[in-house]
Parts: structure tokens; sequence; C-alpha cells
């Protein structure tokens, strides 16, 4: 009504440009100036606070993440999988998939919500320089691990050509609408290498139960790993190893379960059951009420191995068959059901495996000794003095297959191993891990926006 | 989708006339008037024209058509005698001193609907003087669905507007568009107007429940409107200016007529049925059966196919459920009005009161509306009119879940012919109502779910009109549309599986308009010119809120009672209330019409319209269009012609606008979450800003001519027309990596360019007059859709609307964007299918092989509407038509390919069985995997439609 009399008055002076825009500003109320939202240490805090919600989506590395690599690779049963699962089981993926979309755009907010705190970091008053430093480390973290995490399901491996000249995923270092072409896997390894790095030099190495500067140096141990470069995997295992105080559970459930574990370096964390970070691996794995089988199982191939010595805890702790169904089911009962988790994206089991094997590659001896600290752990024997690096290598390859299983490694890390020495690998004995459909087809969500996209070539597995 | 027999009673006209003044001395003349068939006409006026010395000079028949002048000196009189749609009579008498003086005369029906006044928004012109393309719907043109609403009705009538019913449930949206598609990503709708009033018209206002929309447009009562207007043209549009694009639709009410004062009474009753027409054949159990075995050892199994739900053939012996008998049924409809007219010099008044009650084909889907109008106009001096038009309407849509919700889609979809609607119907089973297979029965879901949508609709306006002299006026208004829409839901806890949940929201939508504009009719010294101007300045304002509540285990008391809702305590429900929706439009137009000699006819209009909904950096905007016209008839060589009575040619040009757009498109807007990551509050961006957003503009080139003949026992009208929408909203798509988290990962922008051109027919015969009358009513319309650019985007960035359909560059913009499917390969039974370069392959590529696939914008529409009238009653006929058009079938793909735990449709059982078998069916499966990747064969199937809907209605 106020307006209506505002041009009652316009009416009698009689002109109707003299009516300003402002008269014509109508705003929805969460339409606010920047300033009123962001310009508080509290405010700044909260948007960073969004950047790790969208990391532990369920789309992102709450689920998706973890358990398409071990469904593309061999460590999930096909039966009972339909849909987008199937596409991916069968490595014929479209571009109209909800996994691939959820994936791509959870891991882009992740960073985009990042590099809008960063851009606007200068801004906010009564910010200390400690605190300031302390979410540029957070938000370079975050981003470095979520372009690593894309790369690996949008792009052929590191190593698949020669100069990693071939496509990976779209750098953002920027919050902008802007179109963008793909990189190179060689570039966006290079990017969230220097995003790990500076994160690591950043990051305070106690920060709550947010990212350190350990847990940008865990991640810089996978990423070399997965790089396969063995010096510096080694270097950063190490230092995570011996400076982050992280202890190895002498216990399997104390893995994963309420709650922080002694090893883990970074996780996902969750108060309770409704602000579950665990929720999407209790989504895939969990019998919920009503239903006889979960909607995915573990394959009879990891079951064997896993149960083949009686003696190996994580066979009888990991794995519970389900009688009397259609075909031989496996339910995961790696992870707790009843209560919230917590989802560690960087723990001390992973690193010693990563140390392991770095090692073994480097012919340095630490190596039987990390492998042996997981298999005592597990009740298996421990491997004898004089085994070979070689050797070595084939066993703690099968030993991080064991006790990574269900962790979203899989895929990335039979990619890794064929880059490095098995080129003629394939994933269940019937796709070459090079095929186009190896690779996650980019979504639709990518492609629309972008006319000179270049899109991932469909199926060719088998 | 459904089919109606109407049957029409009609009790009418209750008039008493008294005159019973006696006149001594004096002389009268007294008179029948009838019409040509000798029926007679009441209400007639009879005038005096030369009274200088009277009082009194005139009358109007009463019941019998009788009419008397009384107190009357000796003389010569002329006059004459007027009624609506009859030609007007001339008459001189000679009367003598304290004689009575016979005058009886009948009256012809003018059929020259040329003469007809039209409204134009801001005022009415002569048909015959219009350069803009406005087609005049009358009430007694509206063929009446029973219950129906008049958007409906319109279907058929007027070319160039098409009408799609999107469902046949009760109270279910349609959709009107007036001369093709000229948008993507905003509105299509035209707008619509009624008395002045551009009303709240949001199809989605209430979101899409259960898979069906509301339709705002069901509180106005059918009954009620005396005409509606569609402008098509820019010449007849840009007085609406940035909402005139998409046509605009005007709704005038019926008010009080008469010259007596008395008033007269109609009251009218229908009834009618609705039944499905055609249901999808679907196969039985028996069948289904044995499609599963075939599909199962296809793929190598052996032994008996395992069943869904791990059911035993045992347990489903002897089921064979048709769940159609469960979801549909013959619906009845009624529906009663009342109405009263009277008036006088001083004052006239017209109430409306309505009642009807459809149930539709679905069980359990009904709409009931109880509407009541008053429009009254006073003239307490000569020179002022006052006017109040206030409408109450409540309308009450029970809903039943529809397509992909449920009800009758999940009778055709999971709702197997081997179920049973209660466990204990399995053979052998123990007695129980448990339901089977709780989320795929409809039974089920219609007892334990229940919806209903309640509607407040009050549309109310005061309007002002002073007449400086006979030539200027001015009118000042205030008009207030109302709305109050509440859907409550109640799902039992055995649906839910968590708690007795009901639901109500409350959307309440605030529109306010007023406004001021002057008619002057220039007076000019010379005849052979006229000059007629209009300026005008006009302010809306739109508000909407809504409150959400939700309650728990309160076994649905809130369902039939809302109100008692807030009442209750607060631990039980959840409140949430928030604006919905706020704007603002500011105009100012003005419109000059010139005529020279009756002959050339020259109209300009300006319209300048600001609004909220247009970003910053583009505030206001201008909205010209000019008309020419010439009426050839004029000219000598015409004048006398016996074959051609009326003959105009008219073209016009002009810019409209398009402002359907949502009102916080142009904000950043930021969301707070209190409770996210470790239980901490978390805020980011929600959406960008957009300060360039603005109105569509679209250039409109309109041609035509008009023509009568023999009398105009048959006019013809014809138009061409090219309707370019320069700038149209597209969603532009966001790549997902920016990781922006606008809705739909997209921002609008304007840069699509869409071209609609058409011609349209329209033809009146009067085949037969006198005593018996035959009348056509023939119109036709074809348009075609071309999108001419659509920027960098790519198809998949632009939706075109449902289903499958893109924007694509060189095709119209619903075109269906698929991979083709050529035929079942008759060695293997696979589907091939067909690359861009329409090459034959296995391979279903849905990024490389994707490719416009049929149009689904019909090629022609139109109806033909037979009237015959023989004393007094009169039968219509519509038949309207819609030729052309593909329809993308989305749920054959389940349905035709993989057996799946879904029922089939009846076509499988021409599928493949051996090789050289010729069929389009492929051979059958459990799995997709054996067609060749992920292969979707339906997502291929185009089907051809044409659809040809007819009905009558009869009334006296």
């Amino acid at each position: 009504m106020k307006h209506l009399s505002y041009w009652l008055l316009c009416l009698f002076i009689g002109a109707l440009s003299a009516c300003s825009d402002d008269f014509l500003e109508v705003k929805p109320d969460d339409a606010v100036p920047i300033d009123s939202v962001l310009s508080t240490p509290q405010q700044a805090q909260e948007f960073l606070n969004g950047a790790y919600d969208a990391l532990r989506n369920k789309g992102f590395m709450g689920g998706n993440a973890w358990i398409l690599s071990d469904m593309m690779a061999d460590n999930i049963q096909g039966y009972n999988l339909g849909g987008d699962w199937l596409a991916h089981y069968t490595w014929t993926t479209d571009i109209f998939l909800g996994t691939t979309r959820d994936l791509l755009f959870n891991g882009s907010k992740t960073i985009s919500r990042g590099n809008f705190l960063l851009k606007n970091l200068d801004n906010i008053d009564g910010l200390s320089d400690a605190d300031k430093n302390r979410m540029r480390g957070e938000v370079l973290f975050l981003r470095g691990l979520s372009m690593f995490e894309l790369v690996r399901f949008f792009g052929q491996p590191y190593g698949y050509t020669a100069d990693n000249s071939h496509p990976g995923i779209a750098i953002r270092t920027e919050y902008s609408r802007d179109t963008l072409n793909r990189s190179s896997v060689g570039d966006v390894y290079a990017q969230a290498i220097a995003d790990l790095s500076e994160a690591a030099n950043t990051l305070p190495t106690e920060n709550g139960v947010f990212a350190t500067s350990w847990a940008a140096k865990a991640y810089l141990a996978k990423v070399y790993f997965q790089m396969n470069d063995f010096a510096k995997a080694y270097q950063y295992a190490d230092e995570v190893i011996n400076g982050s105080g992280a202890t190895l559970e002498t216990d399997l459930t104390n893995r994963f379960g309420e709650g922080k574990s002694n090893e883990t370096i970074f996780e996902l964390v969750s108060t309770d059951l409704g602000n579950n970070s665990g929720g999407g691996l209790r989504d895939y794995y969990w019998i919920g009420p009503g239903a006889t089988i979960a909607a995915a199982q573990l394959s009879q191939d990891i079951y064997g191995l896993a149960t083949a010595d009686p003696n190996d805890l994580r066979g009888q702790l990991w794995y519970k068959p389900i009688e009397g169904g259609a075909a031989l089911l496996t339910q995961c009962t790696k992870f707790g059901y009843t209560t919230a988790i917590n989802v560690p994206l960087a723990h001390l089991s992973e690193l010693k495996l990563i140390r392991a094997e770095a090692a073994a590659e480097l012919q340095n001896p630490i190596a039987l000794q990390d492998l042996n600290d997981l298999r005592i752990r597990a009740g298996v024997q421990p491997i004898g003095n004089g085994t070979s690096f070689s050797d070595l290598i084939t066993l703690i390859r099968a030993e991080r297959r064991l006790e990574l299983v269900a962790e979203g490694n899989r895929l990335h890390d039979l990619k890794r191993q064929a880059v490095r020495d098995l080129p003629n690998l394939k994933i269940r004995g019937i796709a070459p891990w090079d095929c186009p459909g190896m690779v996650c087809q980019l979504p639709d969500n990518e492609l629309r926006g972008n006319p000179n996209m270049e899109p991932n070539p469909a199926g060719g597995c088998y | 989708m459904k089919k109606n027999y109407f049957y029409y009673l009609c009790f009418c006209a209750f008039a008493l006339l008294f005159s019973t003044a006696l006149w001594a001395q004096k002389a009268s003349i007294t008179g029948v008037i009838t019409d040509i068939n000798k029926e007679p006409l009441p209400g007639v006026t009879v005038r005096i024209e030369n009274s200088a010395t009277n009082a009194l000079t005139g009358a109007t028949t009463d019941l019998d058509g009788k009419y008397e002048i009384l107190g009357l000196e000796k003389g010569e009189y002329v006059l004459t005698f007027s009624y609506i749609g009859y030609i007007t009579e001339i008459r001189t008498a000679n009367v003598n001193q304290g004689a009575i003086q016979k005058l009886d005369i009948s009256l012809n029906e003018d059929n020259k609907l040329l003469n007809e006044v039209v409204v134009v928004g801001y005022g009415t012109q002569r048909k015959r003087e219009l350069v803009g393309n406005v087609a005049k719907i009358e009430a007694k043109d509206i063929v009446p669905t029973v219950g129906g609403t008049f958007d409906a009705a319109l279907q058929g009538k007027a070319a160039g507007v098409q009408v799609v019913q999107n469902s046949g449930a009760a109270g279910a949206g349609t959709v009107v568009r007036i001369r093709g598609i000229g948008s993507v990503s905003s509105g299509g709708d035209p707008l619509y107007v009624v008395d002045g009033m551009p009303i709240t018209q949001d199809y989605f206002l209430n979101g899409e429940s259960n898979g069906a929309n509301n339709n705002p447009l069901n509180s106005i009562n059918p009954n009620d409107i005396e005409s509606i207007e569609v402008l098509k043209d820019a010449a007849a549009a840009a007085i609406y200016g940035s909402r005139g694009a998409n046509g605009v639709i005007l709704i005038t009410t019926k008010r009080g007529k008469g010259s007596t004062g008395k008033p007269q009474f109609t009251f009218r009753s229908a009834w009618g049925l609705s039944e499905p027409t055609k249901v999808l054949p679907l196969l039985n159990a028996q069948e289904w059966l044995q499609i599963l075995q075939e599909a199962w050892e296809n793929d190598g199994g052996v032994g008996r196919a395992p069943l869904p739900q791990n059911l035993t053939y045992e347990q489903i012996e002897g089921i064979n459920t048709n769940w159609y008998d469960y979801v549909l049924q013959t619906g009845v409809k009624q529906e009663y009005n009342i109405g009263m007219q009277q008036g006088n010099q001083k004052l006239r008044t017209y109430i409306g009161l309505g009642y009807s009650d459809s149930e539709s084909f679905l069980k359990n889907n009904s709409f009931q509306r109880i509407s009541g109008r008053a429009n009254v106009d006073w003239n307490p001096v000569s020179r002022l009119q006052v006017s109040v038009s206030t409408s109450l309407a409540r309308g009450l849509n029970r809903r039943v879940a529809e397509a992909w919700a449920g009800g009758l889609g999940m009778a055709q979809t999971s709702a197997l012919p081997i179920y049973p609607v209660y466990s204990g119907d399995f053979a052998g089973a123990p007695d129980t109502n448990a339901y089977f297979n709780l989320y795929g029965n409809p039974v089920a879901q219609s007892e334990l779910q229940r919806n209903r949508v309640v509607e407040w609709r009050s549309l109310s306006n005061l309007s002002l009109t002073y007449k400086f002299t006979d030539r200027w006026d001015l009118t000042v208004a205030g008009l207030y549309d109302y709305m109050n829409l509440g859907n409550y839901t109640h799902e039992q806890q055995l649906w839910t599986g968590t708690y007795d949940i009901a639901k109500g929201s409350k959307k309440r939508t605030y529109n306010y308009l007023a406004q001021a504009y002057t008619n002057y009719d220039v007076p000019l010294n010379n005849d052979k010119h006229s000059l007629k101007l209009m300026l005008g300045t006009e302010y809306q304002g739109r508000n909407g809120d809504a409150l959400d509540m939700e309650f728990r285990d309160l076994r649905g008391q809130i369902y039939e009672s809302p109100e008692q809702g807030e009442a209750f305590d607060t631990t039980k429900y959840e409140l949430n209330d928030r604006l919905v929706d706020k704007w603002i439009f500011l105009s100012g137009f003005g419109r000059i019409n010139y005529a020279f000699n009756n002959k050339w006819l020259v109209q300009g209009v300006l319209r300048y319209d600001g609004s909220s909904k247009f970003g910053p950096n583009n505030r206001f905007g201008l909205f010209p269009s000019i008309g020419f016209g010439y009426i050839m008839s004029e000219e000598s060589f015409l004048k006398d012609s016996e074959t051609v009575n009326f003959l105009k040619f008219k073209a016009s040009f002009g810019l409209t606008g398009n402002a359907d757009i949502n009102w916080t498109e142009q904000f950043a807007t930021f969301r707070y979450t209190q409770t996210g990551y470790n239980g901490q509050p978390f805020r980011y961006q929600d959406h960008i800003e957009n300060p360039d957003l603005r109105w569509e503009n679209v250039r409109t080139f309109d041609a035509g001519f008009e023509v009568g003949l023999w009398d105009d026992r048959l006019t013809l009208d014809a138009s061409y027309y090219n309707r370019t929408t320069l700038d149209a909203i597209l969603n532009a798509a966001l790549q997902a990596t920016t990781g922006i988290e606008n809705a739909n990962l997209s921002y609008f922008v304007n840069i699509g360019k869409i071209r609609n051109t058409g011609v349209e027919l329209g033809l009146v015969t009067h085949n037969v007059v006198g005593a018996f009358r035959w009348t056509t009513r023939i119109n036709a319309a074809h348009n075609k859709n071309e999108v001419l650019s659509v920027g960098t985007a790519t198809p998949d960035a632009l939706d075109g609307g449902f289903g499958d359909t893109r924007a694509v560059v060189g095709y119209p913009v619903n075109t269906n964007y698929l991979v083709l499917f050529s035929h079942v390969d008759p060695a293997t039974g696979r589907p091939v299918y067909l690359d861009k370069d329409g090459n034959e392959t296995f391979v279903y590529d849905v990024v490389n092989n994707r490719q416009p696939a049929g149009d689904a914008n019909p090629r022609w529409v139109g109806g033909i509407t037979n009237t015959f009238s023989y004393k007094g009653f009169s039968l219509n006929c519509l038949f309207n038509f819609s030729a052309g058009g593909k329809v993308y079938d989305d749920a054959a793909k389940p349905q035709l390919g993989v057996v799946t735990d879904w029922n089939m449709r009846r076509e499988v059982i021409n599928r493949w069985q051996e090789p050289g078998d010729i069929t389009n069916v492929p051979r059958l499966t459990t799995t997709m995997l054996n067609w060749g990747g992920n292969a979707n064969f339906g997502k291929t199937t185009t089907r051809y439609g044409s659809k040809m809907p007819r009905s009558c209605a009869s009334e006296p």
C-alpha cells in the first residue's frame, strides 16, 4: 500500500519516469547484500562449514566416491544392482546418471563454496591473520582433495598417456559462472598438488575436527602414490606416520564407528544418525527393516580372499553371508549401521600401506614392517624376512585390497597398478583397465553448459 | 480423454409488466413487435425521436411483445424500434386527438457480425473499425462443459487458440496457447484479464502435487461470462505491453440490463457423465506370465521364471486382477445456475449464483464449485457511472494421484494382474485385509492417502466513470483479486511408515491494481476525419505468502478442518510461513485511432512498462504498435454490390513482451542452514545475481482481410502472421564444475530467437435462415514454429518442457530429441537404431546419436460449430480438431522392451520370437544388458497423435 500511494503521487506529478528505479526494487527475504551475510569471523566459518557439508554429501565423499570405485572394480557383487549402479558395474555409464551428476556437482560445490569464501576473505572484519591463514589452508585442502577425487573418476588415470595430456576435469580456482574446458590430467594433478602443498604449509597441526597440515600431507601421499611417484609418496606418508600422533588401532572394530578412531588423520564427522556422514554407506550396505538384502553386496571374489585364511579377522568381521538367497550374497559389515559413523578419508592403515608399497618400490626394508603390522593386527601370519621386494609389492597390493575393501580405493588402485607394471590387466577378467567405459561419462550437467566440452567416450569395455 | 453427454434444461425469463395509467383525451400508439417468425419479442425499446413537446419518449415491449405509448398530442411521430441483435426499424405514425393508433412491426435479425462491439482493453471498438486481430466469443457460443472452466470452453472456438487439457481429472489445468509457442524457458500462457484485472494465473502456484497441476481459472463460473475476447496480434495486444506477447484473453462478466427496472430471472441446470474413452490395453495374468517365462528362457533361464515379490505359482493360482476396475468409474456431473438481471436508467444489476459438482472418470476425484457474483452499475447523475463488481467462489477439488504419482498410472504399471488387492486373496492364504504390495497397490494408495485442494477466490472492482462531455470521459478504478489456495493431504501411518501425517499448505495471493484512463473523441470541423484518443496509467502489485503446516499423529483430524490445526500444541506440528511472490508493475499507455472517410483506418498504441521483475539494468520497456485498415466496400464501385457487402484489408506491426519470469531470478541469494556438518550452522550462495534479465520482446506482423458476402450470409476472415521472439529467455546451463547452486544449474538469459508464422481462417455461413436456422462456424489455424537461435546453448541445456523434448536450432521448440529406432533385426530380434548419419547400429549412444525426431506441435488446430435453432430451441454441435503433432510415449520404455515387474502393453503379443519374424517389438529379455549396452528400446518410439473430440449441447 505504501507503493500505491507513491504511485498516486507520481500520477499527480505526471511523470512515471520520475519514479525512480528504487520504487521498483522488490526483493525476496534472502536477497541481501553480501556484507550482511559474510562480514564476521563467525559468518566466514559458516561459509567454510558449507564447503565441508558439500564434501560429506552422499553424492561425493560421504557415499558415491567410495561405492563407485569398488563397484566398477571387483569388490562388489552384480546381483541386485539396477539403474545407475548397474551402468557403473557394467562400465556402460551414460551422461544421464544421477550418480555421476551428484559426484561431480557435490565435488564442485566443495570447491566453489571454498572459492567463494576465498574471494571474500579479505573483507571480513576482525578476522585474525591466523584464522585467515587457517581458512585459506582449509579451502585449498578441500579444493585439492576434491579435484584429485573427481579426476580419478572422470579421466583416464595418471600415466595413461606419457605426458598426461589426456583430458581431466575443468580446473576452477575462482568462483565464476564462466564456461571452462577440461584441463589435462597432468594439469589437474599439478593444481591439486599445488593446493595441497600450500595447505600443508598454511594449516595448523591441530584444528578440531577440521583439516590440519597432517591431513594435507596425508592427501599429498595419496596423490603421489596414485601417480606412482614413490619417493614423494614415501616422504609424505612417512612424515605423517611419524609426526601426526595417530596410532594404529589394535582392535579392527575400532576403525569405524561413532567418534574418532585413533588412526584417523582426516575424517568426515557425524554427530548422530540424523547428521551422519556415513549415511551413504549405510544406504548401500545396510539391510534396512523390511528388506531381505542390502542394495550392494560384496563379491564372492573378495569374500573368498578374505576368508582364505580362517584366522583373518577381516574375513570374520566384515563379511556376513546371507542364508537362503537366490545367489551367494555377502553383506558388508565393515561399517556400523545402528549408530552414526565417521568416514575417515585419510587414516594410518592406508598411509602404512602407501608407505609399505612405496618403500618396497624404493627397496626400503620398512616395507615389510608396515605390511606385517597390518597382518598381525588382522590375525594372520606375518611375512618372513628375506622376501624379495617384487614379491613384497605383490603381497602389499593384496593386503591393501583386503584392508581397504569398500573404502573407495579399488578401481583407482587397479588402474595405478596397471600403469605401473600390469599393462594387460583386465578388471574382473573381462574389461581392460583403460577401456573407455572404465572412466565415467561426464554427466549432462557438465556437458550442456559448454558446447565445446569434450565428452568421455562410452562403453567399449567388452 | 473424456466424453460428455449434455442434457440442458432451461427455464427462462419471467418478466411482468404492468401499465395501468389512463390518459384521457390524449392519443396513443400501441402495437405488437415480433420477429420474422411471428414470435413476440419482449424488451424491445420503442422511442419517439421527435417528441419535443412530450416528456414521455418511449416504452419497452412486454412478454407478449406488446408496447403502448400514451399521452400523445395530435401529430406526426417518428418511432424507432431497437433490440440487440436485430436491425433497428424506423416508422412514421400520424395520430389524431384521442385516437389509438395501432402499429405492429416485425424486426429482422442482424447477421452483420461486423457491427459488433468488441472489448479491446481500456475501452471498446466496433469490429468494422478494428485494425488489430481480435476474436470474440459470446456467452451463447460457449458450449458449456458441465462443471468446467471457461478455458476448456474456448477449445475450437477461435482460430489460432489451442487448448489442451492436461488430463481428464477434475480440476486439472489446461494449457492455452495463442499462435504457437514463442518461449522456451519462460511461461507461454496468455494474459487473462477479468473485467480489467490481470488475474493471478500461475498453474504451478500450488506446485505439482500428485502428478497434476491446479487450474487457477477453476473458480470463475463460465455462466457469469458475457463475452471473451482474444487479442492475438501486436496491434491488439500492445496495449498490455510487456505482458501481451502470448496473447491476451479478456473476460467480461454479465451486467444488469433493461430499461424498466423489472428483474428477469434465469435458471439453468445441467448434468452429464464422464468416462474414459480409451484405456491402455494391458496384459492379463496368464499373458503376463507367458511373456515373463519367454523372457526368462531367452536369457538362458531354466525351469519356471521366478516371480516378483518372492511369490510362488501356487499362491497366485486363480488371480487375475483388472486394476482398472479399482481406479476408474463413470463420473456424474451436475450444475445449477440462477441468474438475475435488472436495469433502468439509474441502476442496473446482475446477480449470478452457481453450484457445480463434477466427478471425473477417476475414482475419488471430483471438483465442486460454489460461486456468487454481483455486478452493479449506478448512475447517481447522468454524467457519472459508479460500477461495483464482486465475486466470491469456493472450489473444492478432491484429488487422486495421477501419472507417475500413482492411481491410474500405477494401475497401468506396477500393479500386476497376478497381484491381488489383499494378501488374504492368495490361494490358501489366511484371511486378512492387509494390502498386498503396499506401494504398488492403487487401492491401498487411494485408501491411505487423501488430498484435497480448497480454493477461495474473490475478484472485486470499483470503477468510476465521469463524462465531462459526450466526447470525453475519465475512468478511475481499483481492482482486487484475492486467492487463498489450501492444499491438504492426509497419509495414514501404514502408508508413511512413520507417523500418521496430515499436511496443510495455504497459499494466499493478494493482487491489486489501480488505474486511471481517459477517452477523448476529438471534435473536428470536417466530418471526413475522426480522431479518438485514449491515455492511461496503471499500477499493479502482487504479494503472495504461504503457510505450511505438518501435523503428526492427529489421525487426520486436521485434514477436514485445517483451521483447528493452528490451535494444536506446537510440539505436534511444524509451521513455516514464507513469502512466495512479490512484484510490481507500473505502466503508462495510450491509443490513437484515426479514420478518414470511414474508409481508411490508422491506429497507434504505446505502452511503457516498468516492473520489479526485471533486472536493475533493464527496468523499463517500451511497446509500440501501429495498424492500418482499408474498408474497400466503402468505395463507390463496391458500395452497391449485391454480392460483396463488406470488404476490409488490414495490416499491423508491433512489439509486445512476455514478462512471465520468476521474480527472484535477478537476485543473488544466500542460504543459511542451522544444523549441518559437525552439527554446526552453514551458509552458501544459492543463486547468483542476474541484473540483465528482462522481458522477452516479440515482434509481430499481421495482415489479413475480412469479407462479408450476400448481406453477410457468408463471412470470411483470413490472416497471416509472423511472430518472432527476439530475445527469448533461455535457461543457460551452468557447468556442474562451477559448483554454483542455482536451481537446475542454470540461469536465465535473453538470447534465443524463435519464429512462429501461420495463417488463420474463420468462416461463418448462415446456411438456412427463417423459422429453422442453421449456422456453421468454422475456424482453422496452421502454425509453423522454428527455433532460429539459441546462442551457444547445447540442446540438453534447453528442455522444451515435458519429457525428452528440446529446443534445437532449425526445429520447433517442442522437438523430441532422441536416438531413432529403426526396426527389429529379423535375425536376432535385437532393436536396430540409427546413428546421426542414418546408419543402422545395435549401439544405443545417447551422447552422439540423439537427433531431432518429430515435432510435438500440431500442424492444424481448429473447430467446427454447427448451430441449429427452431422456435427458440437450439442445438450446438462442436467438433474440434488438432492434426499432426507427435507424442513421445515415454512410458513405452519399460512396457514394450524389457520384462520387469511392470505390466506390459498388449502390443508385446506381436514380439519377435524366432528368426525371420518381422515386428517392431524386440525379443523379450529380463535385463537391459541384452539390448546392447544400456539401450532403452522404448526411448526411441514416437507416435503420431491426432485428437478429435466432439460434443453437442442443446438448450432452448
